[in-house]
């Protein structure tokens, strides 16, 4: 039983790793978002008010 | 929040397969406990084929029809395959030393697996070390069309070669009852309900960064 024990602790480690990558992945590309299109926004403003 | 949905079902589908696994289902008659390992070992295999199977398919309509959120779902399913595949290799490492004394004994089945995983790495290692995000797709594409001549064959692996792995559906080895075999269909139902969400996921993580590369490009920065 030791064995089924060990790999099941291998599988799920491993879908959590994947989970946990690719939400990390996910919230730091939402934050980038946010920064590139505020970015822009006060850039285009800028222009605007020129 | 359809992702929300689809990992909710696919934790609650986990969590009775794993029930079902390591409590429900009875011992096997000749290897006992250690036939629970073939529920993990078989779902993660089963996974890795399919995830190989949408990568080809993924890298065929991209260079049918050039739009790169096809090579963005071919490097994904990829990825995923890779990490279902190393956890049927270390499942399966695991199973035959119990069974056949060492972690490795040069199977065909074990050799076409490590053999699939490697090709798969290169896949992988090829779309990070090319920077033209053009040429990259491209060559990538046409790469995972000629990686996954490794699919079939390590699947047909145990059938064409004399093997010590057992196939564990038509096979006189083991002695599987129809409560082992709901079993083994219920942990594959909830891997692939799993993995749905995870290449969901990733999709989305592929669409952002490509958000990410207009924005940059929109602001004169060149890629990410």
């Amino acid at each position: 039983m030791f064995e089924v024990f060990i790999v099941s602790v291998i599988y799920w480690t491993a879908l959590l790793m994947v989970f946990l990558w690719l939400n990390r992945r996910l919230a730091h590309l939402k934050e980038r978002i946010a920064d590139l299109e505020a970015g822009i926004g006060v850039k285009e403003k800028g222009k605007g008010g020129e | 929040m359809k992702r929300d949905i689809i990992l909710c079902i696919a934790v609650a589908a986990s969590v009775v397969a794993s029930y079902a696994a390591f409590v429900w289902a009875p011992s096997e008659a000749t290897t006992g406990d250690l036939y629970r390992i073939v529920y993990v070992h078989v779902a993660s295999a089963w996974i890795c084929y399919v995830a190989f199977s949408l990568s080809l398919i993924a890298s065929i309509a991209f260079l049918a029809k050039r739009k790169h959120a096809y090579d963005r779902i071919a490097e994904m399913a990829a990825i995923l395959g890779l990490a279902y595949g190393a956890v049927a290799l270390i499942s399966g490492s695991i199973w035959a030393e119990a069974t056949w004394g060492a972690y490795w004994n040069w199977d065909p089945r074990e050799t076409t697996t490590l053999i699939l995983w490697i090709a798969y790495m290169g896949y992988v290692s090829i779309k990070h070390s090319i920077g033209s995000i053009e040429k990259k797709a491209v060559i990538g594409a046409v790469y995972n069309i000629l990686a996954f001549s490794t699919v079939p064959l390590s699947y047909l692996s145990i059938l064409l070669l004399p093997t010590l792995h057992p196939q564990v559906l038509s096979s006189s080895e083991v002695a599987l009852t129809t409560s082992m075999l709901a079993t083994l269909m219920l942990n594959l139902l909830a891997a692939s309900i799993f993995f749905v969400y995870l290449l969901t996921t990733a999709s989305t993580v592929g669409s952002l960064e490509n958000r990410v590369n207009t924005l940059l490009y929109e602001k004169g920065e060149g890629g990410a």
